[in-house]
């Protein structure tokens, strides 16, 4: 699927290059940006929305904050890991903006820590037998994580979409662990119930991989 | 343990919604939430549902996901190369 500004990925030759670019606004390292990370942050504000069509808004303010704060992103963790965290708060300040989700210096979630327990997320696989082979438990898990209630799709998308700690993710969101492991439970009995009889046909482990 | 019937019999568990459901959301006490994750390790019908759970969990995350419209790139990279520093004259 060509658009008019493809562009070669690999222009930057690792991510401080890409960083310089960023810094001096270069429309080539916005878009190398957004090339590399937009689809997997637009699919996690999805997750964490549970709509849609606020995904793209989270996206565009995530990527405009994250802009604005380039100049102090020190690299200690990377820039996947930032803008994950800066996508999770943006979304997680929308909701609580909507009604309340229990957050707690949702500023100190966007600093730019230690990469900790968190997976890195932003290099997962893309082996497109397996996206074959998931494209109905794709939709499937989508619904059924969007009928999740919102503290629980929160919990489980943290925990286990985005591979937070459980120390992580109940700091993210400003309550104790085993707060968070409650929420969790619940959000996996839920799919359970709700996935009841369709992820006996998921894939096993390591299906689809070379 | 029983009254499950037809596709939910082998992911309904009684005994760990009985568990769950004493938690409180807000405050759990640390112990009750121990109980949950032994029984989660020592149940079989729990066993098996967590495990199937995680491997429908793994292959969705493996899913490539799509990519925003090229319209919405456009315009946010836009927004984002001509976005200066209030200072910084353009
Ligand atoms: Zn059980």
């Amino acid at each position: 699927m060509e658009k008019p500004w493809d562009i070669d990925l690999q222009v930057y030759d690792d991510e401080s290059e890409l960083l310089h670019g960023l810094r001096q606004r270069e429309r080539m390292a916005c878009t190398c940006l957004l090339k590399y990370y937009a689809p997997r942050l637009l699919r996690l504000a999805g997750q964490l929305m549970g709509d849609a069509d606020e995904a793209e808004d989270v996206l565009q303010e995530a990527f405009i904050r994250a802009c604005d704060r380039i100049d102090s992103f020190r690299g200690e963790s990377g820039l996947g890991t930032w803008l994950h965290r800066i996508v999770i708060n943006t979304a997680l300040m929308r909701l609580r903006a909507r009604k309340s989700v229990t957050t707690d210096d949702i500023e100190g979630v966007i600093a730019d820590g230690p990469e900790s327990n968190w997976q890195s997320v932003s290099s997962g696989a893309r082996d497109p037998g397996q996206q074959v082979l998931g494209a109905e438990l794709f939709d499937r898990m989508s619904a059924a994580i969007e009928r999740l209630p919102e503290s629980l799709r929160i919990a489980f998308v943290l925990r286990d979409i985005e591979g937070m700690s459980t120390h992580d993710a109940a700091a993210t969101l400003g309550i104790s662990e085993s707060a968070l492991k409650v929420r969790l439970h619940r959000a996996r009995l839920a799919l359970r119930k709700d996935l009841a009889g369709y992820v006996d046909a998921a894939p096993p482990k390591g299906t689809g991989s070379q | 343990m029983t009254g499950e019937k037809s596709v939910t019999q082998k992911t309904r568990c009684s005994e760990l919604e009985a568990l769950i459901q004493q938690c409180d959301g807000d405050n759990p006490d640390p112990e009750l939430v121990e109980q949950v994750e032994q029984h989660l390790e020592i149940c079989p019908v729990c066993h098996e549902a967590e495990d199937q759970l995680t491997r429908a969990v793994v292959a969705y995350r493996s899913v490539t996901p799509a990519e925003p419209s090229a319209s919405f790139e456009e315009a946010l990279v836009d927004r984002l190369c001509h976005k200066r520093d209030p200072e910084e004259p353009r």
